[in-house]
């Protein structure tokens, strides 16, 4: 059994030709058919298709030697971890982990990393998209599970994970059972609320959008972080909005139906 | 109680197979004699499998588990394909519905010879029949339903439902094969097979083998009757024929009646399906066809018991597992046991070392017409693979990330067109989808084909064709098990449908995992194409 959620088009096509060419498999492909945001070139996409899970350094803010450290493919799993550090720059672990695995949720999250890194500028973020669900339990209970290594490389051994994704929440804590510290990851998937109406209402009544993403992320960091708390405010005001909004409106409002990512200024 | 097996018999046979003579039909009778007898002693025996010595408690398995009341049905139908296959050369896939008939299936592949040679130590003598009886239903031996083990098979005897759209699946693009479903009346009342009678609307005779559905109908579930066994045989003809099937009855109980009767039907029935494809591929004509189908009436349990401690059970639902429970402990028992497999004459079936008679091993087929032998039940052997375009053909140019939109699904539509084009001329691709291909933004694939319906056209349909190779219909069961049968088969296919509506199908899903496990432990089972599912949201 294989499940894959592909994030956008060039990544759907790389797993549809694995899959459609392969034996003895059953693989679920989770795809929504409306427009999305696309993330990655062919290329890029066959790389991320292949490794299953993958940082987005693009979508992050982590400086390039910390993400470089964790790229060593030789990283020994029991390097003593550096205790929080004081100076930011030499800090190798981001401050909280951002994962998505859907193409509903990896937008959702990108949109939680951008406030994030505009709002709260000290704070460092990382974004792991997972296209392939079995990387998640460990190799032993699934043949694509990663290695110890391998998975910690990209959650870190300690850093708290926020998740959104495709499915139910409980059933992303099952894969995750084995790992190392699995209770710092806090995930937001469908909950079964919500019926008719705007697509941005569904991800907020799971709970699961970009402002609750980011509420979450904020309780969770260790430290202060300025900016903070002008941010969760700010995420309150907005889900408020929404809510007027869409009942007035019927339809989202147009700086979500419309976001797109902006890259960051060097 | 109100019986509707009545004595029927279907007059003439076909052109290709000629009428049964009454020694033809003497010899089959101990062919399915035969397959009676290695029924009964793999559910009940240990030892003492040729019935040389007299049966002792000693002989019986401590724990008795099979299911007897659909085994003489199965091999009835079994031994007259042999003949069919005999006598026309056709290609048959044999599906075994009531699957739980396990022992009868396996008693029929043992006795055609496939069975020995895939597994070299239940070989055909007095050996291999001791392996045969004891590694039924026993630690370490084989499961008490048709599964991967079984010779021939595409289809797990289990949960019920699938077997008419399993077999539906098989006979897309499979032009010479006749599929030959075995229905009961329990896997008839589910919701999947009332669904899968709509095959004749969608299997094209020009292009696609053909389905020969036998429902078989004994009366009885587990422990109460059924529905279609109520209803008289216009009532049941009637279902059918809705549906695109043109039925004949075949009912009674007195076996060399069913035996004359049953290998006319079959003799007429593959008359009418190469006619049907004689006609589609002469002229290309398409057009909703009846196809034949066999309404088959016998006793549930046939030729076992008649009663037990003064109990009706043959023709009861109590003959649907062990008629006789206490065997080991109840010496009555014991002797009516030893009575039953007597009379099946085993010494006049298989000599002193265990080996057929010669005059009975003749009736099965040769080679891989053999239906445990079946090249369709193979996998992939004899399918080319399929062969994708570069992948740039249809990728996005992504510029700055995340910010553009666009359908995530519309280029997967063209990759799958393109699948189309390539694989016109030697058809292995299809995909199922309840109604939502456009939808689900994989229009693309109309450029180049349709969606298949045979039935008549009107003017409101959109890309709707007899030769259309879209499978669309608003059943999540029948896409998955057309397309469970289609990759069982070695062809390649996708199922396309809503997620929350793919729950419907979800059971299937793990039935066929539990499948390709099992299978993957057989080095004899070659590999076939992964059953893929793409899951939409809105």
């Amino acid at each position: 059994m294989r499940v894959y959620l592909p994030p956008d088009a060039n990544t759907l096509l790389a797993v549809a030709e694995h899959v459609l060419q392969s034996h003895n498999y059953v693989n679920l492909l989770v795809v929504d058919k409306q427009s999305h945001p696309q993330y990655l070139t062919l290329a890029e996409a066959r790389a991320h298709a292949a490794a299953g899970a993958s940082i987005w350094p693009w979508a992050g803010n982590e400086p390039e030697a910390a993400r470089k450290l964790h790229a060593q493919p030789d990283v020994d799993d029991r390097t003593p971890h550096v205790e929080r550090p004081f100076d930011p720059a030499s800090r190798p672990d981001p401050d909280i982990v951002l994962a998505c695995a859907g193409d509903v949720p990896t937008e959702e999250v990108l949109a939680a990393a951008w406030l994030l890194q505009r709002q709260v500028p000290s704070l460092r973020v990382r974004v792991v998209n997972v296209l392939d669900l079995l990387v998640l339990p460990p190799r032993d209970v699934h043949p694509h599970g990663l290695s110890d290594t391998e998975f910690d490389r990209l959650f870190t051994r300690d850093v708290d994970v926020v998740v959104a994704w495709h499915g139910y929440a409980r059933a992303f804590h099952q894969l995750l059972h084995g790992r190392h510290q699995p209770e710092r990851f806090h995930v937001r998937g469908y909950n079964e609320q919500g019926t008719t109406t705007t697509p941005f209402d569904m991800v907020v009544l799971n709970r699961m959008s970009r402002y609750h993403l980011v509420v979450e992320a904020l309780h969770r960091v260790r430290g202060q972080f300025a900016g903070a708390e002008a941010l969760i405010a700010h995420c309150g005001q907005m889900l408020r909005r929404h809510d007027e909004y869409i009942r007035e409106h019927l339809e989202d409002l147009p700086e979500i139906a419309q976001w797109v990512w902006t890259p960051p200024e060097p | 109680m109100k019986n509707q097996i009545s004595e029927t018999a279907v007059r003439g046979s076909g052109t290709e197979v000629p009428q049964a003579t009454p020694e033809e039909l003497e010899l089959l009778h101990r062919y399915w004699n035969a397959a009676n007898y290695l029924t009964v002693a793999q559910i009940y025996l240990q030892e003492n499998p040729l019935l040389r010595e007299p049966l002792a408690a000693a002989h019986i398995k401590p724990r008795l588990l099979g299911h007897w009341g659909t085994s003489p049905g199965l091999s009835l139908v079994y031994a007259h394909l042999n003949r069919l296959i005999r006598c026309t050369d056709a290609e048959v896939l044999f599906v075994a519905g009531p699957g739980h008939g396990g022992p009868a299936v396996i008693a029929n592949v043992y006795l055609e010879g496939t069975y020995s040679e895939i597994y070299p130590n239940v070989s055909p003598d007095k050996a291999g029949l001791r392996r045969l009886i004891r590694q039924f239903s026993t630690p370490g031996g084989i499961p008490s339903h048709v599964g991967p083990p079984t010779p021939g098979s595409i289809h797990e005897g289990g949960e019920l439902g699938y077997a008419l759209a399993h077999a539906t699946g098989a006979a897309m693009d499979n032009p010479g094969l006749i599929v030959a479903c075995v229905i009961g009346d329990g896997e008839a009342e589910t919701g999947p097979l009332a669904a899968s009678w709509k095959a004749p609307a969608f299997l094209n005779p020009a292009r696609d083998g053909a389905v020969l559905p036998i429902l078989h109908l004994n009366g009885h579930k587990i422990s109460g009757p059924t529905v279609l066994g109520r209803q008289s045989d216009a009532q049941v003809s009637a279902l059918l024929t809705a549906q695109g099937w043109d039925p004949v009855v075949v009912s009674g109980r007195d076996p060399l009646t069913v035996h004359a009767a049953f290998a006319d039907a079959l003799g007429q029935a593959h008359d009418r399906i190469r006619n049907l494809q004689k006609r589609g591929r002469g002229n290309g004509m398409s057009g909703p066809a009846p196809w034949p189908a066999i309404i088959l009436r016998t006793p549930k349990g046939w030729t076992g018991p008649a009663s037990v401690d003064g109990v009706p059970v043959e023709g009861t639902f109590r003959a649907h597992q062990v008629p006789l429970a206490q065997v080991r402990e109840n010496p009555l028992h014991l002797a009516q046991l030893e009575a039953w497999l007597r009379s099946y004459k085993p010494e006049t079936l298989f000599d002193d070392e265990g080996r057929l008679a010669p005059e009975l091993s003749a009736l099965a087929p040769r080679r891989d017409r053999r239906m445990g032998a079946s090249p369709s039940a193979g996998g992939t052997s004899g399918v080319a693979p399929l062969n994708l375009a570069p992948l740039e053909n249809y990728a996005l140019e992504v510029g700055v990330r995340a910010s553009t939109r666009h359908e995530t699904t519309r280029p997967l539509g063209e990759m799958l067109r393109d699948i189309y084009t390539d694989t016109e001329t030697d058809p292995r691709f299809r995909l199922f989808c309840p109604d939502e291909t456009n939808s689900n933004r994989l229009g693309a694939v109309f450029e180049v084909t349709d969606r298949c319906l045979l039935e008549e056209a009107d003017d409101g349909g959109d890309h709707i064709a007899p030769d259309g190779r879209v499978m669309e219909v608003l059943s999540e069961h029948l896409c998955q098990g057309w397309l469970e049968g289609y990759v069982l088969t070695g062809r390649y296919g996708l199922f396309a449908t809503y997620e929350a509506f793919a729950m419907v199908s979800a059971s299937m899903t793990i039935q066929h995992a539990k499948w390709l496990q099992h299978a993957r432990e057989l080095p004899w089972r070659r590999p076939v194409p992964s059953l893929n599912i793409l899951l939409t949201s809105t």
